[in-house]
């Protein structure tokens, strides 16, 4: 049943987010939340009742792919097409999804209006591609066979949803020893939250006395879920891959019950499990990670840490825990010289005595760190801040961008998720340094997780007298909010991101006038992306010059990257830049599949390009990757093997960048398209020799004449994928697809290996195996539909492709 | 103030101006599509790149600041290329009809749509003018020809075409003698044209050589003109129509040399000699020179007048000193086949809803579903493809978009598959406050301009929508009533 449409309840919502034109994309999210569609009659109301225009709202509400206009399912079930999950099969979910709904062309919601299915780019959740979202339970792993008994599962247990990822409250203060496990998006989608009901039952029920701690992210996602359990005195132990039965003898074995009645308890349990379960387990032995030895030791040690500093350690809700650790240490050393610096969390901070430093020295000190801008481009921080400085204006903003829209990227949504205090020390500090006192936390909407704990955590600060009027007791001011973003890739983009904070459509500008002169409400702004801000505390405690030791001559200090793809160990790593692309697939991702070759590396997400294998012993570097053709991007490192073909990959980029594009300038809105019909043709086997041509003349074309960065690097991934793989790109225009990928290419066929044993017949989801038994089975190829499954489920590998 | 070179031209631009403005400065004139004074640069269509020889970057003159010391190449090979291949991706996404496809495949290029605009205005001396104009024999053609256009006629798809040649025959044997319809010449050149041969082909290029302004002569071996067609029985092509069509040759000034076989009568090289140039009409061999054109005669008729206007128009660049390439060749975007399923949609708001078979002209010519451009002379894009050579015809390389119905509101037209997307008239209507406006809506190549809520177009241009239709740069918004005739 859709929510009636009140009109009041259109008022009481204008009321809140204020009648400007600014206030739209908010007024409309909040609609949308209320209705779960935008109803014409609530959008004229809000015409008439605030200066938000009926032009505005068309063109608004049209452009983001998250307003709809018609009635919504009761559910709304994400499938995520990110790169990762594209790879592991996420349009055959999304087909399975659209065939269980029984779907008609055109259609998102069933007949009875329960589901609505969409795609979506990147939930964030790469390690546990292919995922799924519905509403606010993530599955991961999901593949076609289990799309009927997920929507089952999940309609079973709407009653009381247990993974609800926003409703959560924060942590008890520390006790000695304690049970850590991350609770990030991605690792509740992993199956956290059961693991820590599954401690918290065994805790309450031998009143162990033990307390649960949520802490930051590891960045070992391809081991969640994961404990790590600390008792003062040992050597902290690491659980990966747990599973809730698993947490009984996991958490008895650490803290053996102190009570007789429960010793006997639990010692009776453990025996009936033994008796009972299928098979005799000793899950410490199966599951310790020692953090000592291999591999565990190369995926964490050759990892540098600022940005994600503490990781794995602290409660990334307590601000107590962050001080202690040094957080607001930086922020202390940067507020006017001798004014009294107190706040509430004083004193946990370390007393030592360090220099202050004044705005301009801030900004010193941050160009002596070579600090780089990592949203991308790398423009060099310490000049975005000056010029802000500089620039003449009563009034200054600080945006910081968290709207990543990279598709297989999730280093912002990790940082502001596991270390959302550091981000804001971050940006007091550059308010401090450039004179601004209104900030602003711009982060995607589809991470509700995110968003929670920055407001949470604003809210905490300002109790602190860490924000407001008088910052830590300073003549400083500064306050910020969070603005949810409505998923556009485009508002990455500076002057887009404005637009929509300002209510308007967000197509960009040229610049110059850059946001420093002329930035939101025209007045001078300073945007950096998350993690640029997350190094700034670093920078500035430990000093510029152990910032600049790290990294390469143009590239200095530590970058974040979200490794996925095909390799052993995906998850989230900061390495120092210089670091080369190999090390990063073999020593900290384990290399790839054993019995695959590495193909190539796709750094940078949509903007940017494949290194090939052969160029594997590039560093990670501003200059160096932009002059393989690639470019640092937002961070997201996809890894590529021998059977990932490079024309589809490339033909997945640019629908992405296709999609995203605002439509504003010629060559992104129409050339971007013609190049994704020429990589679609490619794909379906019929493109020509022309065709490629055609295919570089227009990646010149739109890489040098759009208006904005999006144009600028769309054709990136189709310009390296040319220069190191033409013969990938010739293959198909022959009809072949070397990597036996592009299913207009593929033939399948049942050898006479075959034992008739009806497998595949069963399996089959166009009917295209008549069920045989005993016999050699046939496919009929007008049925097939070349989704591989009987390849996957023959027992005796007698399915062929050709 | 800023010092800079626009091509060879050094100036002082002034403050805060554009390297658009400074060009303007200095005489040189940068193609623009969004940009529009009042409205401001809305670097959309990145058609006015240029180059900055200093920096060697390229960037768009409307929002690039004017800066000391720029070197602004405007016009030079490479920003002409991204120019042309700018101009290519708009004319990829442009669905909409330079000419009516009727005009298109008419050899003669008759222009059928608005010469039913006349008849259905009740303006016949115009529409029999643009007959007589276009087709030379119109009345002779409404007997005889094989009437192409009618088999592309769009309204065709709906119920029956319309019946074109028989609307240019009997309007055109009303005016057979007729001085309202005169044609004009353009001042005399003191150059003569010698056409051999007097079929349709010669007499088409005789006329159009007259018209161009130069003296023309038509050699004939038979005693009369046009011999092959009075071979034809007279219910099929009355006599004295092409009797009379003919004289009307003579009218216009051709001279007639009957009974005469060149290269029997008359030595080639005389008339040679004696000609500025020579159109070979006829079957007589004739060794090539620059001077020598030939309009080869067609059993379809309409053809061989193509044929001798094409012949004319050779000669003309030829005796005014032009180079052949030089012809103008007018670009014309064309929509091709429609799709079954688009053409309802093509249809809404073009129909004319006239049912049974009508018998006045004037009921007939109402049915045309008026499918060329009312902005044919102004449309600036059109201009720009004519002008970087992208013509007459582009071959898309894209699939076409769909189709869209058009709109109508009052007396504006919109035409959403001529919009390129600058939005001038959406930032016509917020300056002017009207109530509703219009805006864009979707995203990428989806994008279009709408009016909110899905309402009517005249209330979302409001009392701007003339200023919108003005600034318009192509014939996406046009006004029903008002056609560029030029």
């Amino acid at each position: 049943m859709l929510p009636e449409v009140k009109l009041e309840y259109v008022d009481q919502i204008v009321a809140r987010y204020g009648r400007g034109q600014d206030a739209v994309i908010p007024i409309l999210q909040a609609l949308q939340k209320q209705f779960r569609y935008l109803p014409d009659e609530a959008l004229r109301r809000v015409c008439s009742i605030s200066d938000v225009t009926p032009a505005t709202v068309e063109s608004v509400v049209s452009f983001f792919p998250l307003f709809r206009r018609t009635p919504a399912g009761e559910h709304t079930i994400c499938v995520c097409d990110g790169t990762a999950c594209h790879l592991k099969g996420a349009p055959d979910i999304y087909d399975a999804i659209v065939e269980n709904l029984e779907l008609g062309e055109h259609e998102d919601t069933d007949k009875n209006g329960v589901f609505t299915v969409k795609k979506v780019r990147c939930l964030g959740c790469c390690t546990l591609a292919p995922a799924v979202q519905i509403d606010e339970v993530t599955y991961g792993h999901v593949n076609t066979e289990t799309v009927p008994r997920m929507l089952e599962e999940f309609l079973a247990h709407t009653a009381k949803p247990k993974h609800a990822v926003h409703a959560e409250g924060w942590n008890a203060p520390a006790a000695e020893a304690e049970i850590r496990i991350n609770l990030d998006s991605c690792c509740v989608a992993g199956g956290s939250e059961d693991i820590r009901e599954a401690i918290e039952e065994v805790i309450t029920a031998f009143d162990l006395g033990v307390r649960i701690k949520r802490v930051s992210c590891v960045g070992m996602c391809h081991q969640v879920p994961m404990v790590e359990i600390v008792v003062p005195g040992q050597a902290p132990r690491m659980y990966a891959k747990v599973k809730p039965e698993d947490m009984l003898s996991i958490v008895l074995n650490h803290f053996p019950p102190h009570k007789t009645a429960s010793k006997v308890r639990a010692r009776t349990i453990r025996w009936l499990e033994r008796l009972y379960s299928d098979e005799a387990r000793d899950p410490v032995d199966r599951y310790v990670l020692d953090p000592a030895q291999a591999p565990m030791s190369t995926f964490l040690q050759k990892q540098e840490r600022i940005a994600t500093e503490h990781y794995g350690q602290n409660d990334p809700g307590d601000l107590e825990e962050y001080c202690r650790s040094g957080g607001f240490l930086a922020l202390k050393r940067c507020l006017p010289e001798g004014e009294t610096i107190s706040c509430a969390c004083e004193k946990a901070i370390p007393d030592t005595s360090i220099e202050p430093l004044s705005p301009e020295a801030i900004i010193e000190e941050i160009r002596n760190s070579g600090l780089r801008g990592r949203g991308g481009a790398g423009f060099p921080t310490a000049r975005k801040w000056h010029e802000v400085g500089q620039a003449a204006g009563e009034t200054k903003y600080l945006i910081c961008n968290g709207d990543e829209g990279d598709p297989g990227a999730f280093m912002d949504r990790m940082i502001l998720e596991s270390y959302p205090y550091r981000v804001i020390e971050g940006m007091i500090i550059a308010s401090v340094a450039v004179g601004a006192h209104k900030g602003i936390y711009y982060i995607r909407a589809e991470y509700p997780l995110a968003v929670a704990r920055i407001r949470a955590a604003l809210a905490i600060c300002e109790k602190a007298g860490l924000l407001g009027e008088r910052v830590m007791g300073s003549s400083h001011a500064f306050n910020a909010h969070v603005h949810e973003g409505a998923g556009a890739f485009v508002c990455g983009e500076e002057t887009s991101l404005i637009a929509s904070l300002e209510g308007r459509r967000p197509m960009p500008r040229p610049r110059p006038p850059y946001p420093a002169h002329q930035g939101l409400f025209g007045c001078p702004t300073l945007i950096n992306n998350v993690e640029t801000l997350a190094m700034v505390p670093w920078i500035i405690r430990n000093g510029a010059d152990a910032f600049a030791r790290m990294g390469t001559e143009s590239s200095k200090g530590t970058k974040v990257f979200a490794l996925a793809g095909k390799v052993q160990r995906g998850g989230l790593i900061e390495v120092p830049m210089g670091t080369t692309v190999q090390q990063i697939v073999e020593d900290i991702g384990g290399g790839v599949l054993p019995g695959r070759t590495l193909k190539a590396v796709q750094v940078g997400g949509p903007s940017g390009g494949c290194i090939p294998a052969r160029l594997a012993h590039l560093p990670v570097d501003y200059e160096a990757l932009t002059s393989a053709g690639s470019m640092m991007g937002s961070g997201g490192l996809v890894v590529l093997d021998n059977t990932d073909c490079m024309v589809e990959i490339t033909r997945y980029f640019l629908a992405f960048t296709q999609t995203e594009s605002c439509g504003k300038c010629t060559p992104c809105r129409v050339g971007a398209n013609e190049m994704l019909e020429i990589l679609n043709r490619l794909c379906e086997g019929s493109g020509t020799k022309e065709d490629l041509e055609c295919l570089e003349t227009l990646s010149k074309v739109v890489k040098e004449h759009s208006l904005c960065g999006l144009g600028h690097t769309a054709p990136n991934p189709v310009l390296t994928a040319l220069a190191y793989f033409r013969e990938e790109f010739e293959a198909h225009v022959e009809g072949r697809c070397l990597a036996h990928k592009c299913k207009a290419f593929l033939t399948y066929s049942i050898t006479d290996d075959c034992i008739g044993c009806t497998k595949c017949a069963q399996h089959c989801p166009s009917e295209a195996i008549r069920m045989t038994p005993y016999e050699v089975h046939k496919i009929d190829l007008e049925k097939c539909v070349r989704c591989g499954v009987c390849l996957d489920v023959c027992p005796v590998h007698a399915v062929k492709v050709d | 103030m800023a010092h800079l070179k626009i091509n060879t031209t050094e100036i002082e631009a002034g403050e805060g101006a554009t390297v658009l403005d400074a060009a303007q400065q200095a005489g040189v004139e940068i193609p623009t599509l969004c940009y529009l004074k009042q409205t401001g640069a809305m670097t959309s269509c990145m058609v006015c790149v240029v180059k900055d020889l200093t920096s060697g970057r390229m960037f768009p003159a409307c929002s690039t600041k004017a800066l000391n010391g720029m070197h602004i190449d405007t016009h030079g090979e490479a920003v002409c290329e991204a120019r042309r291949e700018i101009l290519r991706l708009l004319l990829n996404e442009h669905v909409g009809d330079c000419e009516g496809p009727c005009s298109s495949i008419c050899p003669a290029a008759l222009n059928i749509p608005r010469m039913l605009r006349y008849i259905a205005a009740g303006d016949l001396d115009a529409a029999a003018h643009i007959a007589k104009r276009d087709l030379i024999f119109p009345a002779t053609l409404g007997r005889l020809c094989t009437a192409p256009c009618e088999k592309t006629c769009r309204r065709g798809s709906y119920d029956t075409p319309i019946t074109i040649r028989r609307l240019h025959g009997e309007i055109s044997e009303k005016y057979l003698n007729n001085p309202a319809l005169s044609i004009e010449c353009l001042p005399k050149t003191d150059k003569t044209v010698a056409v051999i041969g007097s079929g349709i082909a010669g007499l088409s290029a005789a006329w159009m050589c007259l018209v161009a302004g130069h003296a023309c002569r038509v050699y004939e071996k038979a005693a009369v003109a046009c011999p092959a067609l009075r071979t034809l029985p007279p219910e099929k092509l009355p006599p004295e129509i092409l009797e009379a069509e003919i004289a009307s040759v003579r009218d216009l000034g051709v001279d007639f040399v009957l009974n005469c076989e060149v290269g029997v009568d008359l030595p080639l090289e005389k008339v040679e000699q004696e000609s500025d140039a020579l159109i070979v009409a006829c079957a007589l061999h004739v060794s090539p020179s620059e001077k020598v054109f030939t309009a080869q005669e067609d059993t379809m008729l309409v053809r061989a007048v193509g044929h001798g206007k094409a012949a004319a128009r050779r000669v003309d660049a030829f005796l005014r000193g032009l180079p052949q390439n030089a012809i103008p060749q007018p670009f014309n975007s064309q929509i091709g086949r429609l799709h079954a399923e688009e053409k309802d949609s093509y249809a809404v708001e073009r129909l004319n809803k006239i049912d049974s078979t009508p018998e006045s002209l004037h009921d007939e010519a109402v049915r045309c579903l008026h499918c060329d451009c009312l902005k044919p002379i102004s449309c600036k894009l059109r201009q720009y493809a004519e002008e970087y050579g992208l013509g007459p015809r582009l071959k898309r390389t894209m699939a076409r978009t769909p189709v869209n119905p058009i709109q109508c509101g009052g007396e504006v037209l919109f035409e959403p598959g001529k919009c390129i997307k600058c939005g001038i008239c959406i930032e016509i209507t917020r300056n002017a406050g009207e109530e509703l406006g219009v805006t864009f809506e979707g995203r990428g190549i989806d994008s279009r301009v709408c009016v909110p809520f899905g309402e009517a177009l005249a209330r979302g241009l409001g009392k701007s929508a003339l200023e919108c239709v003005r600034a318009c740069p192509t014939g996406a918004l046009s006004l029903r009533n008002e056609e560029e005739t030029q």
